[in-house]
């Protein structure tokens, strides 16, 4: 072989080395094979992960969404791929949801917790006394008093209307995990097909929560963790101080308490009710309407305005013995508009949704 | 011209000697001297140091309403100048950590790679033209010292210009905000050597991804003998990759695409740094090193002198 | 057509057979996109020797060179180089050989020294104390010491085809190839080139050089190569070059019809000349033509053996005459330019 030979042998390598691993990099990550792991009872897998706490840990999870959601104005919540969660094991959190070039962070600890929005440069906190806050640990460790005893009662609650099943193994983000599945009982008028959840086998922290809607493979709502790992955080991380030149808004747990209560006295919750039980449960309520939704005040009328429009665009009309109104769905489900500013919405199909309508309109 | 019969060299006996080389790094030096002796690379990187001094001060006027001393201005000229502008500059202003960092992310799309393309299309294209290739190739220097010498040259390129697109940026904020605004996007106050090694990773990170261009630049190089189709096909190249990054139907093809890790410097202004969006783009950006530098020594090779 | 030999400093050549060669060549071949280039070549360089190679342009003489300089691979045949085969060992002979291909190639933006001393950096046999020195001297022994700090840009196109000679002159050299080196030169120069030839040769250095130009060839060489349409036709030591050919007698007689006529009618080729005849004696002996004359009465004032110039010779090798006279003629305006 000539060097030239040689030469040209070298480079065609490079070349196949090159484009390989540019493929390799655009394979999907976790095309690992499914773990073998010892089976175990759905029950059982409930009652350990309720009773398993959280172990301290640094991740990255990230978001699917294939909701198919219109763009609504006001919805930046789930504009966000990529959020990381730092633990400290214990009641410290971190969570940072990635923008493509702003950041809202969230820092919570033992007395008081943050939010800054680095688009807006605000920071938020929220502070509670030591009682408060030993009232509430105790609270929920009264609710969690007995692990295998919370898991049976909310397996015996599902049980009506649902399949639950451990199915299998699942490798998420390099851990082995069971797979929980939630499937609706046959009986049960939902566009929904399956709920999974994805536990972690070693420490039983959930993983991954798949949606899946008839008709389709691929969940239409993914979200998971897609990097973990356990051990120790710097304790940095879990303390926050605001940045010079922040706007600060610090808000006492009580009063966010009551703020919190007085939404719902004049707000949505108030008027809501459901009709159904399980998976077809539909929400009836009055439309959100000016001045009635969060705290946003001036821009409110102005989304209300831009909602209508919406509407028109991509609903379709529907009438039925409630009157008339407008049907929007999604991949999981859909929401009725009446024209007398009444909403329905379910993981069901448009007719439920009319039925509950109908319904509460003879009573 | 008088006759000079003592600098005529003697004759070699007429046994040849053994196989010598010329020194690399005289090799290397020889060429780093002629890169920077040439008046269109010192233009060019003059306007890469000058960019991030316009951008610093046109943000630092905007956010501070003209910069008048007294404030006279309407109320709420404030919050309402802030509308326009690439949102990373705008909400942490023209710091000594965001404008270096943000002028490079900027550069980096379009004037860094065609500045890298440039010293490419020079090195051999632009040679060859000169027939000025010959003259090493003669000496000789082996066709894969030759390539050794011209990438390194385009390293220093790449390096040399995002350095110093860093380096302005970093001088223009401290003098128009001095060490104020050193604040990460998760909002955590970073120290000086807090800034100053992450603006390291992005010089090395940005080096090394204008390297992958640079590769590929040289391959177009080693085919041509017009520095300038060079510079129009890496020009070309990033315009389709980016419009092919606009089209969500052809997701499956984004990780090919070189310009899709450049979204991942902005990991290095959160607190902690997220180090796999880089690590990603650096990994794509070894793959296409390596397919333009095969490319570039199979072509170096075999094509006539 | 001048016919001096620089001021008889060139020995009697040596024949090629016997001699070490400086460059051989064995069935060179070089087709570019199915045209043929360069056809069999068999090339002889002796040591030592002075030799041009002659051939109107496009006759395959600056590819011969390439190959032999490993810069193109041939399609075929075998090159060896100061006793080593090319392009597989090229970096060890080519220290040792200077060149100036395809005119002088350097960088506009950078002085003549420093467009020298790019290429020293690279001569394997410069140490790297000694690059500033080479560099001086190469640039002194072309006459551009004063030129050496003005800009590539602004040089003349004899200044640039110096430097290219200086380029080729940087380190001590076995071999020097030179692709037309006078081209672009003012008489003067194209002196100044003939002798730093005629130096190298002095000092025992092989110096190839090709040129379209006979007067060049005829000046400078030891040895001739002559080429048309990539194919050798011609090669040898300059004075058997000269002579070889069809032999003519040159004979002069007031009545050269009738003398001519006398000839053809003994089969001996001959043909009228303005003040007698010629006579081609590649079959018969001089003395039998003479007889012959004589014997038919004829007056023979003078008869002499001519020694052919170059030219002649030339244009008798390459079979189209008439194309390769129009391209000298056509080129010979650009010499004094």
């Amino acid at each position: 072989m000539g060097p030239r030979t040689r030469a040209l042998v070298a480079a065609g390598s490079g070349i196949t080395v090159g484009i390989a691993g540019l493929a390799l990099s655009s394979l999907p990550a976790g095309a690992d094979d499914d773990p073998v792991l010892p089976a175990i009872g759905a029950e059982e897998l409930v009652a350990s992960t309720l009773a398993a706490r959280a172990p301290a840990f640094a991740g990255v999870a990230e978001l699917q969404n294939e909701l198919g959601l219109p763009a609504v104005p006001g919805t930046e919540a789930l504009d966000f791929e990529k959020v990381r969660v730092f633990h400290d094991g214990e009641e410290s959190a971190r969570v940072q949801v990635e923008r493509q070039a702003s950041e809202l962070t969230f820092v919570k600890n033992a007395d008081e917790a943050w939010a800054y929005d680095s688009q807006e440069r605000t920071a938020k906190a929220l502070t509670w006394d030591e009682d408060d806050a030993e009232a509430a640990r105790g609270h929920a460790e009264a609710g969690m008093a007995d692990p295998s005893q919370s898991a049976a009662e909310i397996i015996e609650q599902l049980r009506p209307t649902s399949d639950i099943a451990v199915d299998g193994t699942a490798s998420v983000a390099g851990r082995a995990a069971y797979e929980l599945v939630l499937t609706p009982k046959p009986s049960e008028k939902t566009l929904l097909r399956e709920i999974t959840v994805a536990i972690d086998e070693e420490t039983r922290v959930p993983l991954r929560f798949d949606v899946f809607a008839n008709g389709t493979s691929d969940p239409v709502l993914s979200l998971g963790f897609v990097e973990l790992e356990i051990g120790a955080q710097d304790a940095d991380l879990f303390e926050f101080t605001p940045p010079d030149g922040a706007k600060v808004e610090t808000t006492e747990a009580d009063d966010a308490v009551r703020t919190l209560e007085d939404t719902e006295d004049a707000g949505v919750g108030q008027r809501m009710t459901t009709v159904g039980t399980g998976w077809d449960t539909v929400v009836v309520g009055e439309a959100p309407v000016e001045g009635s939704v969060g705290d946003s005040g001036g821009d409110a009328g102005e989304r209300g305005e831009d909602l209508d429009g919406l509407l028109q665009q991509i609903g379709t009309p529907v009438t039925g013995e409630f009157g008339s109104g407008t049907y929007v769905r999604i991949a999981v489900g859909g929401a009725v508009v009446t024209e007398d500013g009444r909403i329905a919405a379910g993981a069901v199909p448009r007719q439920v949704l009319v039925d509950a309508l109908d319904g509460t309109v003879r009573q | 011209m008088t006759a000079l019969p003592d600098v005529l060299p003697d004759v070699p006996p007429a046994e040849l000697p053994a196989r010598r080389r010329a020194p690399l790094w005289r090799l290397l030096r020889a060429e780093v001297r002629w890169i920077f002796r040439r008046p269109r690379t010192l233009v060019v990187l003059a306007l890469l140091a000058v960019l991030p001094v316009i951008t610093g001060v046109a943000v630092d006027l905007t956010l501070n309403g003209g910069g008048a001393p007294v404030d006279t201005g309407p109320p709420g000229a404030g919050p309402g100048a802030s509308d326009g502008g690439p949102p990373i500059f705008v909400t942490m202003a023209a710091s000594a950590f965001v404008l270096p960092l943000g002028s490079l992310m900027t550069l980096l799309m379009l004037m860094l790679p065609l500045t890298v393309a440039m010293a490419s299309g020079d090195a051999l294209a632009g040679e060859q033209s000169h027939g000025t290739l010959r003259g090493w190739l003669l000496a000789p220097v082996s066709r894969g010292r030759l390539l050794l010498v011209k990438s390194a040259g385009v390293l220093v390129v790449a390096l040399v210009a995002s350095g110093l697109v860093v380096a302005s940026g970093m001088v223009t904020g401290l003098v128009l905000t001095g060490t104020d605004g050193l604040v990460s996007m998760s909002g955590t106050e970073l120290s000086m050597g807090d800034v100053l090694w992450r603006l390291g990773v992005a010089v090395a990170w940005a080096t090394f991804y204008l390297m992958a261009i640079g590769a590929v630049a040289l391959a177009i190089s080693a085919f041509t003998e017009h520095p300038m189709v060079v510079v129009v096909g890496v020009l070309g190249g990033l315009i389709v990759s980016v419009v092919l990054m606009q089209i969500s139907a052809l997701d499956w093809l984004h990780p090919y695409l070189l310009p899709s890790s450049l979204t991942s410097m902005v990991d290095l202004i959160r607190d902690p740094v997220s180090f796999d969006g880089l690590a990603e783009g650096a990994f794509r950006a070894g793959c296409y090193l390596v397919i333009g530098m095969s490319l570039a020594y199979a072509r170096i090779t075999t094509k006539d002198g | 057509m001048t016919t001096a030999r620089a001021g008889g400093a060139v020995p009697e050549a040596r024949n090629g057979s016997g001699t070490a060669l400086a460059a051989r060549t064995r069935g060179l071949r070089k087709v570019y996109r199915g045209t043929v280039a360069v056809d069999g070549v068999d090339l002889e360089v002796p040591e030592g020797a002075v030799v041009g190679m002659l051939g109107p342009n496009g006759s395959g003489k600056t590819t011969t060179i390439r190959m032999l300089l490993g810069l193109v691979q041939p399609t075929e045949g075998e090159i060896e180089l100061l006793g080593v085969p090319v392009p597989e060992a090229a970096d060890r002979v080519l220290p040792h050989v200077g060149a100036l291909v395809e005119g002088p190639g350097f960088h506009p933006f950078l002085s003549g020294r420093e467009n020298l001393l790019r290429f020293a950096a690279a001569e394997p046999l410069l140490a790297g104390g000694e690059l500033d020195g080479a560099v001086s001297a190469a640039l002194e022994r072309v006459g551009l010491a004063g030129a050496a700090r003005k800009k590539y840009r602004a040089y003349s196109l004899g200044m640039k085809q110096r430097l290219g000679l200086a380029s080729a002159l940087l380190a001590p050299r076995r071999l020097v190839v030179l692709d037309e080196p006078t081209n672009g030169l003012d008489p003067a120069g194209t002196q100044e080139v003939r002798r730093i030839i005629a130096e190298l040769h002095d000092r025992g250095v092989t110096v190839l050089v090709s040129s379209h130009l006979l007067a060049e060839v005829e000046a400078t060489c030891t040895h001739v190569v002559v080429l048309n349409q990539g194919v050798i036709v011609a090669q040898g030591a300059l004075d058997d070059l000269l002579e070889s050919g069809s032999p003519t007698l040159l004979v002069s007689t007031p009545d050269g019809a009738a003398a001519v006529e006398t000839l053809r009618d003994h089969r001996i080729p001959a043909r009228l000349a303005p003040d007698g005849i010629r006579v081609d004696i590649t079959t018969t002996a001089p003395a039998a033509v003479i007889e012959t004359l004589v014997r038919a009465g004829a007056r023979v004032d003078e008869a002499r053996r001519e020694r052919t110039g170059l030219e002649e010779a030339f244009a008798r090798l390459t079979h189209d005459v008439g194309d390769l006279v129009g391209e000298l003629e056509a080129e010979e305006p650009e010499v004094v330019r």
